[in-house]
């Protein structure tokens, strides 16, 4: 949910609430100003009748021609006097020609020695009319209120987080390795301005680092070369001394083939690191046929030499937009890959379609879980030789680019689907 | 022949001379910008070993004095680096080609024997080793004065042979140098053993005494009866 539409939703609620009680306390004095009317209507009412009893010559037909009031002479002064009977009732008002509510007030009084027996009545209608009047005018109010602070919430909304939208959309588009810088945010707001500030100083800490560590690994991966070029060059040396007994000579092997590896490695891993960092930035319309033919032709023969059959088919024409160099590295690590974990005599598929390019090969079944073929380091079985940084840095460069790889298994094959 | 070593690392300069000495050549070191300056404006070496990373200086600045000077000296740039565009700019500058570190000391030597051999091109085209003879502009290969039809990987590999001969060369370099990056698999190394066994056959069919030879547990040496 939205920051506004909770806040919207919270002053709802109390203006609701403070008009809800407003209402009743209006209600009450109202209502209290009406039942004092009443009171003294009927006070007014039973000194003016009072004062009409205490003529001697009094007709009562006089008085109870009047349809508000009625004076009963009552036969017997012994019966218990009736005082102040207040009750609500409805009654047919002539001059309206409907059925109205009234207040009546019936009560015994002795004026002059006689008992009467005096019944007020008073329409109410008004009074409901008045209150009715107050509860809709704060319904009605409440109304407004609402439609003008959904209103005035929009647009003040639309105004006042624009510097913080604007923060957002940057951060949404912040690249670390485009090294995009952030546009000043124009701001009065003091919360906005310490986030911009809180953005601007962590995005500057991070791409220090990010510096830092990028010239790191450019160190090692250059430095750690020439170290091994000499242990290589002296373990060649070594290597020719006729006095080498069989055992020693295996040793030397040994570092030898260790040195390779760890020099295979760190460039490796330099090259993923160039790649994160995106050093290879052309972008190239590439036709994928005429540079597929090329490199499987390149791999003709380790493949005849295992006696793998290659087949390639295109059926239609393809075409891709990426750097000349990882298009190279992408598709020599996938063949490379589907010929290393071949069978003697395995058979190796390629399938060029329009937007799509699949790479087929047989193999023994993985012995670790699916999702984890493209993870570095994960090698099928005791491949020692093989680096297991082929797969990693395939999905690395697909991931930079857009395209979309995947893998799976339909026995006996393993395919690996490569979208564009 | 005399070869300038041009590397900032003595160790490695120094590993390097003792090796290209045994070999033949005429070795001299320069461990940094300034010394290499002025041995190339002194002297006159066959080919330049050059290190493009030196700690005063970018040995491409020394490719591209050497290139007004004599632009016909062979120049063989050694780098850590393994950038394409270092390579790039090193070739387009001049340079006769590019090594990257670490490289094996077999793969130099055939290097520096094709760079010189392109670089003197009449006469020193062809390679004899006891009675066979292989000639580097046709392609060649003669036992006994009978031609032997090699492939493309055969001849890379006995030119390769023939550049280091009498040396051990380990399946490694040899992996490296006919099939570059692409080799790192295990597998390669059987290829490497279908390829020895069928240029041995081929060497052999025509009586030649001279051959490949196993040795165990380090590798393959050519040797010349």
């Amino acid at each position: 949910m939205r920051l506004i539409t909770k806040t919207t939703l919270l002053y709802l609620l109390i203006t609701a609430l403070v008009i809800a009680s407003s209402g009743l306390v209006l209600y009450n004095i109202t209502n209290n100003f009406i039942e004092k009317r009443i009171r003294d209507y009927f006070l007014h009412k039973e000194e003016r009748l009072t004062g009409y009893l205490s003529d001697p010559n009094v007709n009562l037909e006089g008085i109870n021609s009047y349809k508000s009031q009625r004076v009963i002479l009552r036969p017997d002064l012994k019966i218990t006097q009736l005082t102040n009977y207040d009750r609500d009732t409805i009654l047919f008002n002539e001059m309206e020609g409907e059925r109205q509510p009234f207040r009546a007030r019936t009560l015994d009084k002795v004026v002059n020695g006689k008992m009467y027996r005096i019944s007020m009545y008073m329409a109410l209608k008004e009074s409901q009319l008045l209150l009715g009047g107050i509860i809709t005018s704060l319904f009605y109010v409440f109304l407004v209120l609402l439609a003008l602070m959904l209103l005035l919430n929009y647009l003040a909304s639309r105004y006042l987080w624009q510097p913080f939208n604007y923060t957002l959309e940057q951060i949404k588009h912040y690249s670390l390795n485009r090294g995009t810088s952030l546009a000043e945010v124009r701001t009065t707001t003091k919360e906005f301005k310490e986030l911009n500030n809180l953005f601007a100083q962590m995005t500057s800490r991070i791409e220090q680092d990010f510096r830092n560590m990028k010239e790191f690994t450019e160190n090692i991966s250059h430095e750690i070369q020439t170290p091994l070029a000499i242990i290589k060059a002296k373990v060649e040396m070594l290597q020719k001394s006729e006095k080498l007994t069989s055992e020693q000579a295996k040793t030397a092997g040994a570092i030898y083939r260790a040195t390779s590896h760890l020099s295979k490695l760190s460039r490796t891993l330099g090259l993923i690191s160039k790649i994160e960092n995106q050093e290879f930035t052309k972008h190239e319309r590439l036709d994928l046929c005429s540079f597929l033919e090329p490199l499987l032709f390149n791999f003709k023969e380790l493949a005849e030499l295992k006696q793998v059959k290659v087949n390639f088919k295109a059926t239609e024409e393809a075409y891709i937009t990426i750097d000349p160099y990882l298009l190279d590295v992408l598709l020599s690590n996938l063949v490379k890959n589907a010929l290393s974990h071949n069978y003697e005599k395995g058979e190796i598929t390629i399938c060029l379609q329009q937007q799509q390019l699949t790479i087929c090969n047989t193999g023994a079944p993985l012995d670790f879980p699916e999702c984890e073929i493209f993870d570095r380091f994960r090698r099928n079985g005791q491949n020692s030789s093989s680096l297991g940084l082929g797969l990693a840095i395939v999905q690395k460069i697909c991931t930079l680019n857009n395209l979309d790889i995947s893998y799976r298994y339909q026995e006996p094959l393993h395919c690996f689907i490569l979208k564009f | 022949m005399k070869i300038l070593i041009v590397e900032d690392n003595r160790e490695l300069a120094e590993t390097l001379v003792h090796y290209l000495k045994q070999e033949g050549y005429l070795c001299e070191t320069a461990y940094n910008y300034q010394t290499a300056e002025e041995k190339i404006h002194i002297y006159e070496y066959d080919v330049i070993v050059l290190d493009i990373t030196l700690p005063d200086g970018n040995g491409l600045e020394i490719l591209k004095q050497l290139k007004q000077k004599r632009p016909d000296e062979g120049v063989l740039i050694i780098s850590a680096k393994n950038a394409l565009d270092d390579k790039l700019t090193g070739l387009n500058l001049g340079a006769d080609d590019y090594l990257t570190k670490p490289f094996h000391l077999a793969e130099l030597n055939a290097r520096i024997q094709s760079l010189l051999r392109r670089k003197r091109f009449n006469g020193s085209h062809e390679i004899t080793v006891g009675d066979l003879r292989l000639n580097t502009v046709t392609a060649q290969v003669l036992v006994k004065e009978q031609e032997i039809i090699l492939t493309r990987k055969e001849y890379e590999l006995l030119l390769y042979f023939l550049s280091n001969r009498n040396r051990i060369l380990n399946k490694e370099a040899i992996a490296e140098h006919l099939w570059g990056d692409n080799i790192d698999m295990a597998d390669s190394f059987d290829f490497i053993y279908t390829h020895i066994k069928n240029l041995r056959k081929k060497i052999a069919s025509h009586g030649s005494t001279s051959n490949i030879k196993s040795v165990y547990g380090m590798g393959y040496k050519f040797v010349a009866e």
